[in-house]
């Protein structure tokens, strides 16, 4: 164990005060740099202005017309390897004249620059952006094995980087670029592919898997559970799941969403992955693309939602200052009368009972409440 | 050097426990003239750490003259012997508490610049087991977070809201002190039972929590409750899943090791197997004159130690039954893998609430506390475990207790045949004089004498040792602030590798 007993301190890189002075003349440098790339970028996209690009993204990598340029440094100088004429001689160490090697070294030479740039900035829209593009260009120009190498590694900074900041969405979005890329025949060799879609890519499970585990480190989880919904859908085709086969997946996720409310009632993540979930048995038509089991009847459907109120009462009383419970009460209780003519579980005075709670615990949506009070006396 | 009977110290220090190893450390840059003795052979008094062969001497030196600890016996079946390795591969520890990340003894490590000498292992899991009929235990992980709760299983819905509801204390600071108010003075049973509904079969796991040696009824929410609250909100602090370290080769002895060395780097003298028989009265001047066992004669302003390194009266005692026990197994199923991200796990807690346990037609009374130290700790040879185990009372019944649970460990970690796993044990009883309450903290100074209260036999490493170290060391030096604040020694000053 490194620490030695220092305290955690946070990553946060810490300026020291500079004095007025100094501050000017970060300003003036600065200015001076961006002066000096712009106008080396005017005239030239030479693989000698790279360095310059560099410079300047380290400091700044929200400048997003530099990475332009230093994608148009790089495009042209992979393609002019390509073509077998150098522009430039500096890279030339009489090693290999395969393009294709001296394209992989610079395509992970440019990934290994940025990479501390990422943990630094690791919400900079535009260095993520500049990452996937050399992976493309790696899908583009490299071979599919070689390319393939790429995105594996890919992945497991994905996994890194979200081992580190479980909850960052750019983290969660590029993930799924990367694993759709890995799934895809791109990266497949031609003497390899198969007629139709490769299955051996497929990582439906292999992602599944890893929400679980993401979910047991942090409920709190967002993404987590939002990326989990994705999946279902994928992995109840994949596995040409019946009617039976998929209500029990529905039974699952209800039970486990169940486990974690029961933990943790006001955490926001847990009731949005409830809400889709009963999506699922919902009445109203435009819910139905979302369904996990499209072809439930009416009366599986008054059963499911029969279920969950009575399970959602039975927590109640252990969390009675939850404003999410009777919110999601109120929505299950009238959807189902939507539903069906059938005999009502709860009574009106029931519904405007906890309308009343929601109005004390969540005053800021005071003009909902009332709202939605008028229409029940109205009915 | 002049011959020590012609220097008139500034401070003569009795016995190189924890808390005068400190006071040697925190006063080594005030060049002062300091004489450290110890009546042992070894450094580290009542927190040393035992090779096999000093484990064996010291169990024997125990019977005569010891006031600390007593009925020390060594059991070693013979045939055993072959598996144990040689004598200096083994550190037992004396003192193997755990160190919570907060305590304020880890800055100081760091302030005092010996941290570098010194390396910090992980406490893992914790345990409590749970009796299955007569023979039978099994071991429960003990949640330390909400996904700890989330992820078990066997706890049913509503009790991991009232647990929940529980850990929310942790949080809730005013909640907190209303509970201390309302609660302090009644059992922490009551508590659990009537302010958070916690069920019987829960309860003993958060009891565990508190290490404390009496069972939830016997002890007060006053005793409690802070101590759970340290325990969940050190979690976290050094890295996921984990709240607390040990220090490696042997507890805290290899503090007081590295705390002496870097007093005699600063000019202190060091005497082992030399103790203080006689501390004479104080002339004029303020100057004691202190007869050491070989009839030697030294002068100086202060002296300190603990009652069993000076010549004092004592009060009241309290006395917990301790063991070290050698199994030939790594144990490995008490040692998962913390969290993505943290260490690796050296230490594991496993407690025996009161009724877990077993013999004849007898049923605990008492909890008993297993800690488990792997090989990582460097205080056995890979593949074996060294078990420290304590509990409260006096030792005829308490090692027959300590014996049954680790047998019952071994059996729920399905070993078979337990007792052929068991290479050798050490028990014995530690007594301290019982803390009366109300009682303003120590150190006792009288005079020119400073007196440390005991070695502490609770399991956690408590901070008040180092309040009695900053105490005395204020009143050595006169000085208020700077207490173990060190810059780092110019190269050349010394050369570590010459001491």
């Amino acid at each position: 164990m490194t620490s030695h007993g220092i305290p955690r301190v946070s990553n946060a890189d810490l300026e020291p005060d500079l004095s007025k002075q100094k501050q000017q003349q970060k300003i003036k440098d600065y200015r001076n740099l961006v002066s000096q790339v712009q106008e080396a970028t005017r005239t030239s996209h030479s693989y000698t202005v790279l360095p310059l690009t560099s410079k300047l993204l380290s400091q700044n990598p929200e400048y997003y017309t530099i990475w332009n340029e230093r994608r148009r440094i790089l495009n042209q100088h992979f393609d002019s390897l390509n073509s077998g004429t150098r522009i430039e001689d500096n890279t030339n160490n009489g090693v290999s004249d395969v393009p294709q090697d001296e394209i992989g070294h610079l395509l992970r030479h440019d990934l290994a620059f940025i990479f501390p740039l990422l943990v630094k900035f690791p919400k900079c829209y535009w260095i993520w952006n500049h990452r996937l593009w050399l992976l493309q260009q790696a899908s583009l120009r490299l071979s599919p094995t070689v390319a393939r190498k790429f995105w594996t590694d890919e992945l497991d900074l994905a996994t890194k980087m979200l081992a580190k900041d479980s909850r960052n969405f750019h983290g969660w979005g590029y993930r799924r670029m990367v694993v759709a890329e890995l799934e895809s025949n791109r990266l497949v060799e031609k003497s390899e592919e198969k007629d139709g879609p490769a299955q051996s890519n497929n990582m439906v499970k292999l992602e599944f898997d890893y929400t679980t585990r993401m979910i047991n480190t942090n409920l709190s989880n967002f993404s987590a559970w939002h990326n989990r919904s994705k999946l279902i859908p994928r992995l109840l085709d994949d596995q040409n799941a019946d009617h039976a086969a998929r209500k029990q997946l529905l039974n699952d996720e209800l039970q486990l969403i169940l486990e974690a409310l029961y933990t943790d009632p006001y955490d926001q993540s847990l009731w949005f992955y409830h809400t889709y979930l009963t999506t699922t048995f919902s009445a109203s038509p435009q819910m139905k693309s979302f369904s996990i089991v499209p072809s439930l009847t009416i009366d599986e459907q008054v059963e499911y939602l029969d279920g969950e109120i009575e399970k959602l009462k039975e927590l109640l009383p252990e969390a009675d200052d939850c404003k999410w419970i009777y919110q999601r009460l109120l929505d299950l209780c009238l959807d189902r009368r939507t539903m069906t003519e059938n005999e009502p579980v709860d009574t009106l005075s029931t519904l405007l009972g906890w309308l009343g709670q929601l109005s004390k615990l969540d005053p800021l949506r005071a003009g909902r409440w009332r709202e939605l009070t008028a229409r029940l006396k109205a009915l | 050097m002049e011959p020590i009977g012609e220097t008139t110290f500034d401070l003569v220090i009795a016995g190189t426990g924890l808390a005068q190893s400190l006071l040697a450390l925190a006063l080594s840059r005030e060049g002062k003239k300091i004489l450290h003795v110890d009546k042992n052979a070894y450094y580290g008094g009542s927190e040393a750490a035992l090779s096999l062969q000093d484990a064996h001497d010291w169990a024997d030196s125990v019977g005569k003259g010891s006031t600390r600890f007593s009925d020390a016996t060594i059991t070693t079946a013979s045939d055993h012997s072959s598996k144990l390795g040689f004598s200096r591969s083994y550190s037992l520890a004396l003192a193997p508490q755990v160190v919570y990340s907060k305590a304020a003894l880890l800055p100081t490590l760091v302030s005092s610049k010996i941290y570098r000498q010194l390396e910090f292992l992980a406490v893992g899991a914790w345990w409590t087991y749970q009796k299955n009929g007569q023979e039978d235990g099994e071991l429960k992980k003990i949640p330390g977070s909400r996904e700890d709760v989330f992820a078990d299983k066997t706890i049913d819905l509503r009790s991991k809201r009232a647990l929940m509801n529980f850990l929310k204390l942790v949080t809730d600071l005013e909640a907190y002190g209303e509970a201390m108010e309302t609660w302090g003075e009644k059992s922490f049973e009551e508590f659990l039972t009537q302010e958070y509904k916690i069920s019987t079969s829960l309860q003993p796991m958060l009891h565990a929590l508190t290490l404390s040696p009496q069972s939830a009824a016997q002890t007060k929410t006053v005793f409690a409750l802070p101590r759970i609250l340290r325990h969940l909100s050190s979690i976290g602090v050094f890295g996921p899943g984990f709240g607390s370290v040990i220090p490696k080769w042997g507890g805290l002895a290899e503090i007081t090791q590295v705390a002496c060395r870097a007093c005699a780097v600063g000019g202190g003298i060091y005497m082992l197997s030399k103790g203080v028989s006689d501390i004479a009265l104080v002339d004029e001047d303020g100057v004691s004159s202190i007869k050491l066992d070989d009839d030697q004669h030294v002068k100086t302003r202060w002296i300190a130690g603990r009652s069993d390194d000076l010549p004092m009266q004592e009060g009241q005692r309290t006395a917990i039954t301790k063991s070290i026990t050698i199994v030939d197994s790594a144990l490995k199923r008490l040692f998962p893998v913390i969290a993505d991200g943290a260490p690796p796990a050296s230490c594991s807690i496993v407690v025996f609430p009161p009724g877990s346990l077993s013999i004849a037609d007898s049923i605990s009374t008492t909890p008993v506390y297993l800690t488990v130290h792997n090989s990582d700790t460097g205080e056995c040879p890979e593949g074996q475990s060294v078990l420290y185990g304590s509990i409260a009372g006096i030792a005829a019944e308490g090692k027959q207790w300590l014996n049954q649970a680790t047998r019952s460990l071994l059996a729920s970690l399905s070993l078979d045949k337990e007792a052929e796993h068991i290479l050798w044990t050490l028990s014995y009883a530690q007594v301290e004089n019982t803390k009366a309450e109300n009682i303003e903290e120590g150190p006792v100074v009288e005079k020119s004498q400073i007196q440390f209260s005991e070695a502490s036999t609770d399991l956690v490493f408590d901070d008040l040792v180092l309040r009695e170290v900053r105490k005395a060391w204020q009143q050595v030096t006169g000085k208020v602030n700077g207490f173990m604040e060190f810059e780092d020694r110019e190269a050349g000053e010394y050369d570590e590798d010459e001491i």
